[in-house]
C-alpha cells in the first residue's frame, strides 16, 4: 500500500488548495436556517386560509356535513401547504446533528407549528385583510364569495347579499344578491325586534337568510319570507365585534 | 492514536495546520482504504483514487467539521458518499458491487447470529457472502460498519447520517434477514 501521507500533502501545496472559510459554512446554515423560516412562514399562512375556509364555509347546514367540509377544504391551498412543508424540513434537515432525529419527528414538529402560527393569523384576522387586498391569484376564490354563491338559492329557502335597504314600518329589508337581483326580505317580528336598534349597522352588511320565497313574489318584484338571518361570516371562534346577530 | 490526540489534531487542521492533518491522513489512511475496498469492487488503484479524494475533500471542508463530534465518523462519512458516489458511477457502467471479507469477520458475524455450529467455516463465508450481496443497500451499510468496522451505533448515525434508532432497527432487521437467508 502507497503512503498517502506525502502524496496527499505534495497535492495540496501544488495546487495551492485551501480550506473553505468558516464563514462559508456559517452562510450556509443561515441560509438554510431562513428557507425553513420562510417555509414555516409562508405554511402559516397557508394554514390560516385552510382554517378560515373549512370554518366559514365548512358548516353551513346545507349539506350534508361531511359534503360541506369537503367543499369547503381548498386543495390548491393544501397542495401549497404540502409543498411548504417538504421545503421546511429539506431546509431543517440541512441543519447540524438533526439527522439525529426521524423525519416523523420533523414532519410533526412542522405541522404543529404551521398550526399555531396558523391559528394565530386566523385570530388576527389575517385570512380577511388576504381576501380583501388579493386580486391577481388566479386560482384562489374569496370564501366570501363562495358563501354567496353557495347561498343563492331563493327555491331551495336560501338567500344571501348585501343589504342596501332598511324599512322598519313595513317590516322590510331590501337585499342585492350576487347576481346583483334586488329582493324585497320580509322580517317576522322576532327579527325585527332583534335589528331595532342595530338597523345603521346593517346597512352595506352582507348576510344569509333562511326561509322561503314569497307567494306574491312575481318576476318584476322579488320577495323572501325571512326565518332566520344570519351574518354571512361566522367568525368562529372570534370575538363578534360588528355582528348583529348572535348565535 | 487517542481520540483526544485526533480531536487536536482536528483543531489544528482547521487553523491551516497541513502538518497535523498529514498525521491525520497517516492514521485514517489503512482504516479508509479497506473500508473503500468493503464497500466495492474496485480495484487498487481505484480505490486509491477515491481514498485521495476523501482526504482532499477532507482538507477543503475541514471547516465543516464540528469538533463536537468524533472526527473519525467525520471522515468515514466523507469516504461513504465518495465510495457510493463512484460504485453509482459504475454499476450504471453495469460493474457489480462486491465486499471484501476474512475469515475473522465472517465467524464474529455468526456467531452474533448464532449459527455457526450449523457450518463448516468455507461453507459459511460463502453463504454470509452471497447473504449480504443480497441485503437492501441500507442494511447491508449498516452490517459492514457495525460487524466489518466494528463501529458503536452512534458511529454509525454520525457517518450514514441516521437516527441511532433507525441505525439499530435497521441493523436488527439487517441480522433478521441474514439469518432467515443462511438457516
Amino acid at each position: 500500500m502507497k503512503n498517502f501521507t506525502n502524496i496527499i500533502k505534495e497535492n495540496i501545496e501544488k495546487n495551492n488548495i485551501k480550506p473553505l472559510p468558516k464563514y462559508y459554512f456559517i452562510i450556509k446554515n443561515i441560509l438554510f436556517a431562513i428557507i425553513f423560516l420562510i417555509s414555516i412562514f409562508f405554511g402559516s399562512i397557508v394554514t390560516s386560509l385552510i382554517i378560515y375556509s373549512v370554518l366559514e364555509g365548512g358548516f353551513e347546514g346545507i349539506d350534508p356535513i361531511y359534503t360541506e367540509l369537503i367543499k369547503s377544504l381548498p386543495f390548491i391551498w393544501i397542495f401549497f401547504f404540502c409543498i411548504f412543508s417538504i421545503i421546511a424540513l429539506w431546509g431543517i434537515k440541512h441543519f447540524p446533528k438533526t439527522y439525529k432525529f426521524s423525519s416523523t419527528f420533523f414532519i410533526l414538529i412542522n405541522i404543529l407549528l404551521t398550526l399555531f402560527l396558523g391559528i394565530i393569523l386566523y385570530f388576527f384576522e389575517f385570512p380577511e385583510t388576504f381576501e380583501k387586498y388579493e386580486r391577481h391569484i388566479p386560482f384562489h376564490t374569496p370564501v366570501e364569495k363562495n358563501i354567496l354563491k353557495k347561498w343563492n338559492d331563493p327555491q331551495k329557502g336560501f338567500l344571501s347579499g348585501e343589504v342596501i335597504d332598511i324599512n322598519l314600518e313595513n317590516n322590510e329589508i331590501t337585499v342585492k344578491n350576487i347576481e346583483n337581483k334586488v329582493w324585497k326580505v320580509i322580517i317576522n317580528k322576532r327579527i325585527k325586534d332583534k335589528i331595532l336598534h342595530e338597523k345603521k349597522k346593517l346597512i352595506d352588511k352582507k348576510i344569509k337568510i333562511r326561509g322561503e320565497i314569497s307567494e306574491f313574489s312575481k318576476s318584476e318584484e322579488n320577495i323572501f319570507n325571512a326565518d332566520h338571518i344570519l351574518p354571512l361570516k361566522r367568525n368562529r371562534f372570534k370575538p363578534k365585534k360588528d355582528n348583529v346577530f348572535s348565535f | 492514536m487517542q481520540k483526544e490526540k485526533i480531536q487536536t489534531l482536528a483543531k489544528k487542521s482547521q487553523e491551516n495546520d497541513l502538518n497535523s492533518f498529514s498525521l491525520l491522513v497517516e492514521y485514517f489512511q489503512k482504516k479508509l482504504l479497506i473500508y473503500i475496498y468493503r464497500l466495492s469492487n474496485i480495484s487498487e488503484e481505484e480505490s486509491e483514487e477515491i481514498l485521495q479524494e476523501t482526504f482532499l475533500h477532507a482538507w477543503r471542508y475541514i471547516n465543516d467539521y464540528d469538533t463536537s463530534f468524533s472526527f473519525s465518523s467525520w471522515i468515514y462519512r466523507i469516504a461513504h458518499q465518495k465510495t457510493i458516489s463512484y460504485h453509482r458511477k459504475e454499476v450504471s457502467r453495469g460493474k457489480e458491487h462486491k465486499i471484501m471479507w476474512d475469515d475473522t469477520i465472517c465467524s464474529n458475524i455468526a456467531s452474533d447470529l448464532d449459527i455457526e455450529k450449523e457450518f463448516i467455516q468455507n461453507e459459511l463465508n460463502e453463504k454470509l457472502k452471497k447473504a449480504i450481496y443480497s441485503l437492501p443497500e441500507n442494511q447491508k451499510n449498516i452490517i459492514i460498519l457495525k460487524y466489518l468496522e466494528e463501529k458503536s451505533y452512534e458511529e454509525i448515525s454520525d457517518i450514514l447520517k441516521i437516527p441511532i434508532g433507525t441505525a439499530g432497527s435497521l441493523a436488527s432487521r439487517g441480522k433478521k434477514n441474514l439469518k432467515k437467508l443462511l438457516l
